[in-house]
């Protein structure tokens, strides 16, 4: 009689899921070989499942107008006032807002920043004096280089902190900054390529992916970004890699294309468009498409 | 072209895409709406709760986790959006859901309930009558079908309470139902 009592006790605890359709197919029939035996149980189930039923005949109902018009208004006002918020960021005249968005909470990055600033007022100085003494000819000119190096340098420095940053915006600014000197730099390559290959957030790889474009002619970049294709799960990305290889690569890329086709690993949209392209047929609507994912 | 998952917009919107709340309103407004709708039974608030859901995923945006589910989230946001609003419009004082439950009647919009078929009526009178967290976990697994692991997340507790929880609300449901049968009459 105890055990009777403590299964019912136990059977009615596993009701709620039996009416939520969440039971497992054992659970399911360990409820239904008891329900078979017990009345009261039974009872309780009709009990409980009429409340249950009545509770979903509760007709739904259309909001206003009102409430569509009132959520858009809202929506445009909050991202107008982040537009403000972002455009207060990008002007010179709010270079402070602009270091606070990237101003790093580990303690470590703040000697970068304070070792970049002073080279960077080192260096001003260093111009205005020699303006000032009327230096020869030729000498200024290689001062110039010699700034422009530095120049060049700090705007590394810029792409390695911000591409460390947790904020995605930060990170893009890190490729912007990479982007002018990745052309010069192997360094700066490098870093763009392990972005590319590493960041969580597809925008930032799909950025990355933009200024490998142009280093398409280096045969590692290639490999690269091929090899990126087989793990890569944004089908944006792999759509604009695959136009890459389609485009920039010329043949020599087919036969690994061919294979990628056949492994399946591709998104649907992404595998269709790879067939018409290799078929000759429909590229550019596929282009309009992959613009809209 | 890809229809993107409730989970990808709302990451969209999380990395500064707000715009993209649009679409996620376009998809789940109504639902919200009649869920605000059968837990207080006024329309206008229910409109207003919808609006203030709206506003607080876009700013918690942050606290969104690409692990979650989208709607579980969304209706933990809406739960407490609902507990807020009442507060403040039945009963400033009230801290808890106890004083919400407390206060004698019900403000409800009488122009919606008169609206309902005579069956239904009778059943949403008998959910406004519940408590405000019993109302909340019925109408949340039942009508808008959150599981059972999703519900013991934003409650805090497992599933083994959650199931208990649930089981005491429709009793409680029940048992109002049968003391007062001019209110519902169970089907058969």
């Amino acid at each position: 009689m105890r055990d009777k009592t403590m299964q019912c006790k136990h059977i009615k605890e596993l009701l709620v899921n039996y009416l939520k359709d969440e039971t497992g197919d054992p659970e399911r029939k360990t409820i239904e070989d008891h329900l078979a035996e017990c009345e009261l149980c039974r009872l309780e189930l009709h009990n409980l499942q009429a409340v249950w039923t009545d509770l979903g005949n509760i007709s739904d109902k259309q909001p206003s107008i009102h409430l569509r018009n009132r959520f858009y208004s809202m929506l445009n006002n909050e991202t107008s006032i982040q537009q403000t918020q972002d455009d207060g960021k990008s002007r010179f005249n709010g270079l402070g807002n602009f270091f606070r968005s990237v101003w790093p909470t580990r303690p470590q990055w703040a000697l970068s920043y304070t070792f970049v600033f002073i080279l960077l007022g080192f260096t001003l100085g260093r111009f205005d004096l020699m303006v000032e003494t009327g230096d020869a000819p030729g000498t200024g000119d290689t001062e110039i280089a010699r700034i422009q190096d530095e120049v060049s340098e700090l705007r590394d420095m810029m792409a390695y902190t911000l591409l460390s940053q947790d904020s995605v915006q930060a990170r893009l600014r890190g490729i912007d900054y990479a982007r002018t000197n990745s052309s010069d730099d192997p360094s700066v390559l490098t870093l763009l390529l392990n972005t590319f290959e590493r960041d969580e957030t597809g925008n930032v790889r799909l950025a990355a992916l933009d200024v490998l474009e142009s280093h398409l002619d280096n045969p590692t970049v290639r490999e690269r970004i091929y090899n990126r294709l087989l793990t890569e799960t944004s089908p944006i990305v792999q759509l604009k890699i695959v136009e890459l290889l389609l485009d920039e690569a010329g043949e020599g890329w087919s036969d690994q294309l061919d294979e990628l086709l056949m492994t399946g690993i591709l998104d649907s949209t992404v595998t269709a468009y790879l067939q018409e392209a290799r078929t000759g047929t429909g590229r550019n609507e596929a282009q309009g498409d992959s613009r809209a994912l | 072209m890809l229809q993107q998952t409730d989970e990808q917009l709302m990451l969209c919107v999380k990395q500064g895409q707000a715009y993209v709340l649009g679409e996620l309103f376009e998809r789940h407004h109504v639902k919200l709406y009649n869920f605000f709708l059968k837990f207080c039974g006024n329309s206008n608030w229910s409109e207003d709760m919808v609006q203030n859901t709206f506003l607080k995923m876009l700013k918690y945006a942050y606290s969104y986790h690409v692990s979650g589910k989208f709607q579980a989230w969304m209706f933990n946001i809406a739960r407490n959006v609902a507990v807020d609003y009442l507060r403040r419009e039945i009963n400033g004082s009230a801290n808890t859901y106890h004083d919400l439950d407390s206060i004698e009647g019900h403000i409800h919009d009488p122009e919606y309930i008169q609206e309902l078929e005579q069956e239904e009526r009778k059943i949403q009178q008998a959910i406004l009558r519940l408590p405000v967290e019993k109302r909340q976990l019925l109408l949340l697994s039942k009508l808008n079908q959150i599981s059972m692991a999703d519900l013991a997340q934003m409650y805090g507790c497992n599933t083994s309470t959650i199931k208990v929880r649930i089981h005491r609300a429709l009793e409680e449901l029940r048992k109002y139902c049968k003391e007062n049968p001019e209110v519902v009459r169970a089907r058969a």
